[in-house]
């Protein structure tokens, strides 16, 4: 017989359990409430925060930015928009290296996000590192990219030509050039323009020219125009005024076209093989060069403050002066002799080589002409 | 201040009532209990959620919404907090002075588990407000204290037994100390062997069910990510192995010069006339204030967002370095004021700045050598906590839980290893010991628990130097082999059973002629003992018997000795006079 009192109900362990899970249930809920409105607060504060950040970087204050973004991420900790700006406005801070860091921990978690690729590509070449440069441009080349994916490649395929050719890597930016003008469509103009002057601007001369041509049609001035820049480069001069005059008839008007046409142009004039010319004509290019060509030996040696008239000569540019001196220029017998033409041409060229070595290369004007026909052989249609 | 007064409960609270574990058996308590751990847990979650919630309200309304606070509000707002919080220490809250760990194992070893509810509150507000206003605290060990004052509220309210009442307190600072630091291992280990100090099994389970209930709570309110963000890490060679153990050398010394610092200001201050306690908190906080003005505001609370930005390699060596060095000041100042807060955020704060610091010099002398600075700070964080607070196997637990991060066990290991071993040789009393010394306490130092050597049978037994007798021989040959023995008591052996029995060779003498030597023996055999017991064990077992046998624990009937209560005396004499080091 137990003589121990009844245990009262309130005592009871199922009894007890309940009113733990109601108190805990009261106080859950009540937790909640706080929780909430505090959450509600620190995205109010988070939004806050990046709007500011947001105008501070706009307005070109990234230092301020930099701290109006930590405060945002205060309130927002793994928010990856504000922890992407925040780094943006680090790089535009100057603060590369922990820029690097924030843009190393966005990167780990989506290694294939092609934006972070790209912004780590970009710290790195300032940063001077050029191979993660490299290996981070190649990723972002291939990356995922959420919206307009072939614009963002493209976009960084140019940037990466452009940082290779800014380190001198030239046959590496050749090989991306061709590699982005490959990639482009058909169909994208404005594309095959970029690739063919990425083209032309990693040397790569031959192929920009063919992607000129084969824009012609569909982008008759800017093609010709770089089409005209590519003759011009590959000293098929003839195509390059004929390129550079169309694009000036269609409505380029860049200072540097015309000038372009002007050369090629005068390379042409001093041409005295240039085809269906009469014999005269020839004999007046070959006597106007041999005349330019005593003018710059004159005045080189007058530079170089050396006397040409010496016998017996001693220097390259006294024996050429002697040269010079006893060539005989007959208008009629450099009309009818194709050979005296050619040995007066071959003077002329000499003398102009011997001047652009001793008082470098003339930077335009009829001397320049020489010494582009100089350089290119025996005339441009030879 | 002593918090004796304080955590003694009043003559009335287990006085007059029965206590409800009296109405169940043993096992119907033990699972009660352990039900009751998981409300615990879950109660101790939503209260450190609140608190750690009314910190960063207190943060927003007095420093302001910006990271990078500016203006005189940095003075202002930590030096009028102390002022509030000195009035209410010293007229309100008297219990909630210091971190809360001490006081929490106090409850446990003075008062049998009992911590006013009011300390919980005042630990609440008090701590809140400081932290939340810039004074260089963390709220860890004030979640702690929470935790256990709520379940010693509980386990009163529901009277549990006195032994039930007096644990349930570490399971609710496990619970607390859990959702504050988002790491149940970490929680547990360290009330294991700071606040406990042994493991046993009876508790285990509570606690481990109140931290885990606690975390799924503070986790469904806080969210799940670890505490820091830890870049990817890897070891570079073996050879870093060696700069991480250059900050445990580092740190070992960091937390030596913190810990000296505390210790002897701490007195000084409290030796103050009492009027100048109203105004200790608030000149701390205003120098505090003053150090975030000039320029680093990284000092002020428990700076968690700045031990994340140290990781990502944010601050240059330098300003880690001062930032570690004004770190102590601030915290020494806040703590040894008398404002409530804890030491566990200010010393990974500590140790993540010098652990970056020591990264960032071993790149710029060894750039092939070393791993990224943020594993740096991350080990830091662990050096400090071992050897700050001389918790050695919770630090590096803590380390991976708050990082998730498990690859950098073996720097963790070796840095916090040597951080121990400097700061314990250069300073025996670990700083917990040395601040309830300060108060008047003789708390049992948890240290010196794991430290002493535990006396076992095979130190104290002696060979048994008389015939083992089988009872199946007869008496009287049994009688004549025991002429020459020694030994008062003879042992004899009943191999089918593999049992023990004494007999005096007086009563084998008085044998009916013939018999054998089981028809004497006494009905209940002796106790044996195994020479690897515990001779706090074995003592209990020598209740009654005048000498025990002592086994092999693979042979049974194969006598390794004797014990005898003379014996164990003698033994423990021994270790008193020659104590373990």
């Amino acid at each position: 017989m137990n003589d121990s009192p009844p245990t009262p109900w309130w005592r009871n362990d199922a009894v007890i359990f309940a009113a733990l899970v109601l108190i805990a249930a009261i106080a859950f809920s009540a937790t909640y409430i706080v929780t909430s409105t505090y959450k509600r607060r620190e995205d109010s504060l988070a939004r806050h925060w990046y709007a500011v950040g947001d105008a501070s970087l706009a307005s070109g204050r990234a230092k301020e930015a930099v701290a109006d973004f930590r405060t945002a991420l205060l309130y927002s900790r793994d928010n990856p928009e504000f922890r992407l700006r925040l780094a943006e406005a680090l790089a535009a801070d100057n603060d590369t290296q922990q820029a690097i860091a924030y843009f190393l921990n966005l990167w780990e978690e989506q290694p294939g996000n092609g934006l972070y690729n790209l912004q780590l590509a970009r710290l790195y070449a300032r940063d001077n590192q050029p191979r993660k440069a490299a290996q981070y441009y190649n990723a972002a080349i291939f990356g995922i990219w959420p919206d307009n994916p072939f614009t963002h490649r493209r976009e960084a395929r140019i940037e990466y030509v452009k940082f290779l050719l800014a380190s001198h890597d030239n046959p590496n930016a050749q090989a991306e050039a061709l590699s982005l003008a490959a990639a482009t469509p058909a169909s994208d103009i404005a594309g095959r323009l970029e690739a063919a002057k990425l083209l032309l601007t990693t040397g790569d001369i031959d192929h920009a020219l063919n992607e000129y041509r084969a824009l012609l049609k569909a982008e008759p001035a800017e093609a010709a125009k770089g089409a005209g820049t590519a003759a011009f480069d590959l000293a098929e001069y003839r195509s390059a005024v004929e390129y550079l005059r169309t694009a000036v008839d269609k409505g380029v008007t860049d200072p540097q076209t015309k000038l372009l046409l002007a050369r090629a142009q005068q390379v042409l004039d001093f041409d005295p093989w240039e085809r269906h010319i009469t014999a005269d004509a020839r004999a007046k290019r070959v006597s106007t060069a041999y005349v330019q060509a005593g003018d710059r030996l004159q005045q080189c040696a007058a530079i170089k403050q050396q006397q040409l008239a010496v016998i017996p000569p001693t220097t390259d540019m006294q024996q050429l002066y002697s040269e010079w001196l006893s060539t005989t220029v007959d208008f009629k017998k450099l009309a009818q002799n194709p050979d005296l033409r050619d040995s007066v041409m071959d003077l002329v060229f000499r003398i102009e080589n011997a001047t652009a070595l001793q008082c470098g290369d003339p930077p335009s004007g009829p001397d320049w002409a020489l010494l582009t026909l100089a350089r290119n052989g025996e005339g441009v249609e030879r | 201040m002593s918090t004796t007064p304080s955590t003694t409960p009043p003559p009335t609270a287990t006085a007059a009532v029965v206590p409800l574990g009296a109405q169940r058996s043993a096992g119907a308590e033990e699972r009660f209990f352990l039900l009751l751990s998981i409300f615990i847990g879950v109660y101790a979650g939503l209260a450190v959620v609140c608190f750690r919630l009314t910190i960063e309200w207190t943060r927003i309304y007095t420093l302001g919404s910006s990271l990078a606070i500016t203006g005189p509000r940095l003075i202002i707002a930590p030096a009028v907090a102390g002022l509030v919080v000195a009035f209410l220490v010293m007229k309100v809250f008297p219990a909630v002075r210091g971190s809360g760990v001490n006081q929490t194992k106090s409850a446990l070893y003075i008062s049998n588990g009992y911590i006013p509810l009011r300390t919980a509150i005042g630990k609440f507000i008090c701590s809140a407000l400081a932290i939340g206003a810039g004074h260089s605290l963390g709220p860890e060990d004030p979640s702690l204290q929470i935790g256990a004052t709520l379940a010693s509220a509980l386990g009163r309210r529901l009277r549990l037994s006195r032994e039930k009442t007096r644990l349930i307190a570490p399971v609710g600072a496990a619970a607390g100390l859990a959702a504050a630091f988002n790491a149940p291992i970490s929680a547990v280990l360290f009330v294991i062997e700071e606040v406990i100090g042994r493991w046993s099994a009876g508790i285990l389970g509570s606690i481990v069910l109140a931290a885990v209930s606690s975390v799924v709570v503070a986790r469904f309110f806080l969210g799940a990510e670890p505490m820091f963000r830890v870049p990817t890490v890897s070891i570079i060679s073996t050879e870093e192995l060696l700069a991480y153990a250059l900050l445990g050398v580092a740190g070992g010394i960091a937390s030596l010069i913190f810990a000296k610092l505390i210790g002897w200001s701490r007195p000084i201050l409290k030796a103050m006339p009492r009027w100048t306690q109203y105004f200790q908190p608030a000149i701390a906080g205003a120098i505090i204030g003053t150090i975030g003005y000039l320029g680093f505001p990284q000092v002020m609370g428990a700076g968690y967002e700045y031990m994340d930005q140290a990781m990502h390699s944010q601050f240059t060596w330098q300003v880690l370095l001062i930032l570690a060095a004004l770190k102590i000041a601030a915290t020494t100042m806040s703590f040894t004021s008398g404002t409530p807060g804890g030491m566990f955020a200010p010393a990974l704060f500590i140790g993540a700045m010098l652990g970056a610091a020591t990264g960032g010099i071993e790149h710029l002398l060894l750039p092939r050598l070393t791993g990224s600075v943020g594993t740096y700070a991350l080990v830091g964080m662990g050096v400090l906590f071992a050897a700050f607070l001389r918790a050695p196997l919770t630090s590096v637990f803590m380390v991976l839980e708050v990082s998730g991060n498990y690859s950098i066990i073996i720097p963790v290991i070796l840095a916090n290893t040597i951080a121990y071993l400097i700061s314990r040789s250069m300073q025996p009393t670990p700083i917990f010991e040395v601040l309830t010394r300060q108060d008047g306490l003789l708390l049992p130092s948890m240290e010196e628990q794991r430290d002493a050597g535990v006396l076992r049978v095979e130190d104290a037994m002696r060979p048994y130097a008389g015939p083992t007798l089988e009872s199946d021989e007869l008496a009287e040959v049994a009688a004549e082999r025991a002429a020459s023995s020694p030994e008062p008591v003879l042992l004899v052996r009943r191999g089918a059973y593999a049992q023990w029995f004494a007999i005096r060779r007086d009563t084998l003498r008085s044998a009916p002629p013939h018999s054998l030597v089981a028809h004497v023996l006494p009905e209940e055999p002796l106790p044996v003992l195994f020479p690897d017991i515990p001779l706090e064990a074995a003592l209990r077992r020598l209740h009654g018997h005048e000498v025990v046998p002592v086994v092999n624990r693979g042979d049974p009937l194969k006598l390794e000795g004797v014990l005898t209560l003379e014996l164990v005396l003698q033994t423990y004499s021994k270790a008193r006079d020659e104590p373990f080091e």
